[in-house]
């Protein structure tokens, strides 16, 4: 399992995405207005239980990214066409014509979700649990296409 | 070429490392000092506590009223001006005025989370050295007034507006004061009063050093203060 992300370049971009994301997440952990018994508290959601949260969702959301990322570039290279060539209105048909959304939708989708989690978390901690659990379904989604495949029209799901 | 692609893997991964770096000690700055800075040990609810009153913090009631309530305040923490809808009208009219209480008034601006409140806490400031606590206390109750009421966000030409018609302050005076270094420091003094205490959060009520952490409902306000007056 995950064995793409072997890839020296794949496990750098991985540090600079999740670092990232970690960083944009204390800066809101810190920068949110909280309150506890009804006072406004500076940095009160900057818990080191909520720091490594932030670590963990960061690293699963960034392995995601990549993940996306790789089934893109083995679909790219099973269509292989010159960008430069493309118009806007090429480009955007080149996209819906490679791209299998019956397996990007699930994973972009929980991408996403999972990036409005990780700043609801400053909010709620079930919201926390979500997040981990959808980021694990996620990178599950991921590595079972890039091993089984999507690429070429197969959509296997 | 691939000689090349190494160079840049490696410039590439030292950048990436350094910024991993820089996050570990960015976190672990921002956890150390996850409330006010150098609050290493924060008050506790109820716990009694002496409080330093300076010569100009403003003073609304008698001077030599029994009981003496302290007032830690940011002037866009939704909380305090959750207490001044609560309370302060009722202990200015069932206590201030009769000469039982008076209330001290600092400013504790969280400007991390509230950008404008050390503005608003300079005005304030300005508008004292005009008119002294008369003054303070009208601009004190307009800022309050219009934050309970929603009417605007916190804001410089906003407090400007609300305080337009108060005849006895000059306007012009108050705006070249409002941007003067001097009366910052003031603040900042306060600010720093409240980190040595220990205080973390706004607003926060001392009722003759007994520390109330937030907006508490004017009942227990009212059981402290009758508390202090029985003694």
């Amino acid at each position: 399992m995950l064995n793409w992300l072997s890839n020296k370049e794949y496990r750098l971009g991985l540090a600079f995405v999740s670092l990232v994301i970690f960083n944009i997440t204390v800066l809101i952990l810190w920068r949110t207005p909280a309150s506890t018994g009804n006072s406004c508290v500076v940095g009160y959601n900057l818990s080191m239980g909520n720091v490594f949260f932030a670590l963990v969702i960061s690293l699963l959301l960034a392995i995601n990214v990549i993940g996306v990322y790789e089934i893109f570039k083995n679909e790219k290279i099973q269509n292989d066409v010159s960008l430069t060539s493309l118009g806007g209105v090429g480009f955007l048909m080149w996209i819906l014509s490679t791209v299998c959304f019956a397996c990007y939708l699930p994973i972009v989708s929980i991408l996403g979700f999972n990036f409005t989690l990780n700043f609801l978390n400053v909010f709620a901690g079930w919201a926390q649990f979500l997040g981990i659990a959808l980021a694990l379904v996620g990178v599950l989604l991921v590595d079972r296409q890039i091993r089984y495949g999507c690429w070429n029209g197969k959509c296997k799901i | 070429m691939k000689k090349d692609n190494d160079i840049v893997f490696t410039v590439a991964a030292v950048l990436v490392g350094l910024m991993a770096l820089g996050t570990s000690f960015g976190a672990g700055y921002f956890v150390g000092q996850s409330n006010l800075p150098d609050v290493e040990v924060p008050l506790s609810n109820g716990q009694v506590t002496e409080i330093q009153i300076d010569d100009e913090d403003p003073v609304l009631g008698d001077e030599d009223a029994p009981v003496t309530i302290v007032e830690f305040s940011d002037y866009e923490c939704p909380y305090c001006a959750r207490h001044y809808s609560q309370s302060y009208d009722n202990i200015k009219n069932e206590y201030v005025d009769q000469g039982l209480v008076k209330v001290v008034f600092k400013d504790l601006p969280l400007e991390a989370i509230h950008p404008n409140a050390v503005g608003a806490a300079v005005i304030a400031e300005c508008a004292y050295d005009q008119g002294g606590d008369e003054a303070y206390f009208e601009v004190h109750n307009r800022i309050f007034d219009n934050m309970v009421a929603k009417t605007g966000p916190l804001s410089k030409t906003n407090i400007f507006d609300w305080i337009a018609d108060v005849e006895s302050l000059d306007m012009e005076e108050l705006r070249s004061c409002s941007d003067n270094n001097d009366t910052i420091a003031r603040v900042e003094k306060d600010l720093m009063q409240a980190t040595e205490l220990g205080i973390n959060g706004t607003p926060a009520i001392f009722v003759n050093g007994v520390f109330f952490n937030g907006a508490y409902p004017y009942s227990e306000i009212k059981a402290a203060i009758d508390a202090e007056l029985a003694k």
